[in-house]
C-alpha cells in the first residue's frame, strides 16, 4: 500500500481570526476539546446590520412599551 | 403587510445575513429547507406577536441575548419540541416604523461541534462567541 504524500500548510491563526479559503470566509473557533475548528464566518454585528440599513435598534424596554411583555422560555 | 385580527410585526431580511445564516447549510438539510419554506411568508406577512419569545438575558450556555426575540421553526402552533430550529431577530425602528430584523438562524440544540442559533446570535450581538 502506498503512503499518501501530503504536505500540511502551516497556518498562523488563532481563535477569533477570520480566514478566507477559496473565496469563502470562516471563523477560527474553539472545538471545545483544546483544538480549533472552522465555521462559516459571522462578520457583521447586530449594530452594524442596523447601521447599514439606517435604522435604530430598539431596546427590550422600548419594545415592550409598544407591544407589551413578551414571554421567555429560558432556553436561550 | 396584511392583518388578520391577530397582531403581527413585519420582518426584514438582509440577503447577506440570509447567506451567512441559511445558505451556509447544505441545500437539502432539514434546517435550510425549513428556513427557505418560511421566508416568503415571513417577508409578506411578518410574525404573529403570539409566536414571539424573548431571548434570555443569560442562557445556560453562557449566551446573553437581552433585547433579541425568537420564533421557533417551523412556525406553527406545534409544541416547541417539534420545532427544532429558530430565527432570532433584533427590533428595528426607522421613520416611525417598528419591525424585526433577522440576525441569526440555526438549530436550537445542535449536535456536538456545531454552534446553536443562540451562540450565533450572541456573536452577532457581542462580536464573539460566548466561549471566546
Amino acid at each position: 500500500m502506498s503512503s499518501m504524500a501530503v504536505t500540511a500548510k502551516k497556518l498562523d491563526v488563532h481563535i477569533g481570526d477570520v480566514v478566507e479559503i477559496e473565496g469563502r470566509r470562516y471563523d477560527v473557533v474553539s472545538d471545545k476539546e483544546g483544538g480549533v475548528t472552522l465555521e462559516p464566518a459571522i462578520t457583521k454585528t447586530v449594530a452594524e446590520i442596523h447601521a447599514e440599513h439606517g435604522e435604530r435598534q430598539l431596546s427590550s424596554e422600548e419594545f415592550e412599551e409598544l407591544f407589551g411583555e413578551v414571554p421567555t422560555d429560558g432556553e436561550g | 403587510m396584511p392583518t388578520s385580527g391577530r397582531r403581527r410585526l413585519g420582518v426584514r431580511i438582509s440577503q447577506d445575513v440570509w447567506v451567512d445564516e441559511v445558505e451556509r447549510l447544505s441545500a437539502r438539510s432539514r434546517a435550510r429547507v425549513a428556513a427557505e419554506r418560511e421566508r416568503p411568508r415571513l417577508e409578506r406577512d411578518g410574525v404573529e406577536l403570539a409566536q414571539l419569545l424573548a431571548c434570555s438575558d443569560l442562557g445556560a450556555d453562557g449566551t446573553r441575548l437581552r433585547g433579541l426575540y425568537k420564533v421557533y421553526v417551523p412556525i406553527s402552533d406545534a409544541p416547541p419540541s417539534a420545532r427544532p430550529f429558530a430565527f432570532v431577530f433584533s427590533v428595528a425602528e426607522r421613520d416611525g416604523e417598528v419591525y424585526l430584523r433577522l440576525v441569526a438562524f440555526g438549530a436550537r440544540h445542535p449536535l456536538r461541534g456545531t454552534r446553536s442559533v443562540y451562540e450565533r446570535a450572541h456573536k452577532r450581538l457581542h462580536g464573539r462567541y460566548p466561549d471566546q
